[in-house]
């Protein structure tokens, strides 16, 4: 927004004239608030969820709708029965709609094919991934999607080591650097490729997880949808919108054995409101089915390989009428998974497969 | 070399909280005075979103230079959006906040301005156009300056969801604003209002505020 757009907006809100505060109230506020506030050491950072935004992210327009658990209208969900895609030509059925459940199904079942990757503790998870997300223009009222930026995240094994963040930088867009560093930092020297390095996870949870903490999630469904509803209560729009995320934040940019990947697809299913849509394309350009959890018009799609039924992105996009930031059809955000492997050192990339 | 002002407010550091209240204490109050409409309310969100930030300081998300500001302006709407409920949390601290009486000039100084109470109830009158989430977003883009990503991160809601609610907002606040042009409504003093009146004018304004 520029400061005329602003200005306009200004001026249709007549506001008291500037009221200030003063010098005097000023002081005895800050007098106040420095002596309820106390000293208590360093505040354990709460990794998660959090961490994954903590730079301009692939996931940002996806993940910021998740960062604070205040967020959204606090309208509750609609019942399932209440509830249907207004995506065309989608397969939007009830709670439970047999479409979208049996791509589940079928996303599970290649999931837990797959080779169990047994990482060794030390090793890192590394996904690499392009995305981007809408950016919007109020003179024109258009709104248009940024290009897709690649990302490369590197996330210990267990916890224990830095991980590292590479994401290439939209023109225009702030850098990232990292924090100045003061003697006793104890963070590895700082890289010339500009790759941020990301704290260690001494306790993972389940939206700042590591591998090791996947590896010991239930594989029942149930229990493990269970735990996720119980571990993100409060959070987010609503329960089932926040289970929905918690579990595709995980499959975005995580790696799991193939029993828990398998089992958070088939937990994911047993999620009220989630639809099939039987065509997407991810930001890569690639088509596929996906599945997706509608919240205010929008669209929120995992998108799979038509024959695989491999995870291969995501995307976000308009579905009901009359919304402002676009007709039907409007994308807001877009990602494509482009490889995902288990690497020695963070920074260290796999041998591309070719074919 | 010191940590970024992020760092040391992440790390409860209170020389860091003190600076932060310096730099946009006046800010917070422009944008709580023009969200409430209740200048003695005002302070309290002030206090209140220092004393929420400082609980909520781990929070803070790590690993960046970003401004703490646009994470304060959240904090600030949350406050906003449930003031009693921050006000329970820190009642025992609210009750040692000096009481206002002790600049007595002040509220009255302000209050008396019979523009600006005019002033107020035309925002109140377009205010109440407008939803509560259209509000915010209002509120964080317009008042506080906020950009799309940063009132984005403030909300907690998409980019694309503020800047779908701030095109809402615009559009029927253009259709007020027309309206009122037509009408010439905003020739004469908004209902309730008794010119000249100071408390008069200041129940107005928290009578249209509830």
């Amino acid at each position: 927004m520029n400061e005329d757009e602003r200005a306009e907006l200004d001026r249709l809100v007549p506001g008291p004239a500037r009221p200030e505060l003063s010098a005097d109230r000023h002081r005895l506020l800050r007098g106040h608030l420095m002596s309820e506030i106390q000293e208590t050491g360093p505040a354990r950072a709460r990794r998660g969820r959090i961490g994954w935004v903590a730079v301009p992210a692939l996931a940002g327009g996806l993940a910021l709708a998740l960062v604070l658990s205040s967020g959204g209208e606090g309208a509750p969900a609609s019942p399932p029965q209440a509830r249907q895609s207004a995506q065309q030509g989608a397969t939007a059925l009830n709670a439970a709609p047999v479409g979208a459940a049996q791509l589940l199904s079928q996303a599970a079942d290649t999931a837990a094919g797959r080779p169990d990757p047994k990482p060794g503790k030390n090793q890192f998870v590394y996904i690499e991934s392009i995305g981007a997300y809408g950016r919007v223009g109020l003179a024109n009222g258009e709104s248009e999607m940024n290009p897709a930026v690649r990302r490369q995240i590197w996330h210990s094994v267990n916890g224990s080591q830095w991980g590292l963040l590479k994401q290439e930088r939209r023109p225009g867009e702030p850098s990232v650097d990292e924090l100045p560093r003061e003697s006793g930092d104890p963070r590895p020297a700082p890289r010339a490729d500009g790759g941020i390095w990301l704290s260690p996870i001494p306790k993972p949870v389940i939206n700042g997880p590591t591998y090791a903490y996947l590896a010991k999630l239930p594989t029942d469904p149930d229990v493990l949808l269970k735990k996720i509803y119980e571990e993100t209560k409060g959070a987010g729009p609503g329960p089932d919108e926040e289970a929905f995320v918690t579990i595709g934040d995980l499959l975005r940019e995580q790696i799991a054995p193939p029993a828990v990947s398998a089992a958070l697809y088939r937990a994911a299913a047993k999620i009220p409101g989630v639809t099939l849509v039987n065509d997407s394309v991810d930001a890569a350009g690639r088509h596929g089915t996906a599945v997706a959890l509608e919240r205010e018009g929008m669209n929120r799609e995992w998108i799979f390989d038509p024959k695989t039924h491999e995870f291969i992105g995501e995307r976000t996009v308009v579905v009901a009428e009359g919304k402002e930031i676009g007709p039907p059809g409007t994308v807001t955000a877009h990602s494509a998974i482009l490889a995902r492997a288990i690497v020695d050192q963070a920074g260290e990339e796999p041998r591309r497969k070719d074919g | 070399m010191e940590l970024s002002q992020r760092g040391r407010i992440r790390d409860g550091d209170r020389g860091a909280f003190g600076e932060l209240f310096d730099e946009t204490a006046g800010d917070l109050y422009r944008y709580a005075v023009r969200a409430t409409g209740d200048w003695a309310a005002a302070e309290d969100v002030v206090q209140l979103t220092f004393l929420e930030a400082w609980r909520l300081r781990h929070r803070l998300r790590e690993g960046d230079e970003e401004p703490v500001r646009p994470w304060l302006f959240g904090i600030a709407a949350n406050v906003l959006r449930n003031t009693g409920r921050a006000a329970r949390r820190h009642r025992a601290a609210m009750e040692r906040l000096p009481a206002r009486e002790t600049v007595p000039d002040f509220a009255d100084e302000l209050v008396g301005r019979l523009d600006d109470s005019a002033q107020l109830a035309a925002a109140r009158r377009a205010l109440g156009r407008l939803r509560k989430a259209e509000r915010e977003v209002f509120g964080l883009c317009v008042w506080a300056g906020l950009d799309y990503a940063s009132a984005a991160g403030a909300l907690g809601v998409p980019i694309g969801t503020v800047r779908s609610r701030l095109s809402r907002a615009r559009a029927k606040l253009r259709a007020l604003a027309e309206e009122e042009l037509r009408d010439g409504r905003e020739l004469r003093p908004a209902p309730g209002q008794v010119r000249g009146g100071r408390v008069g004018a200041a129940r107005s304004i928290r009578e249209t505020n509830r």
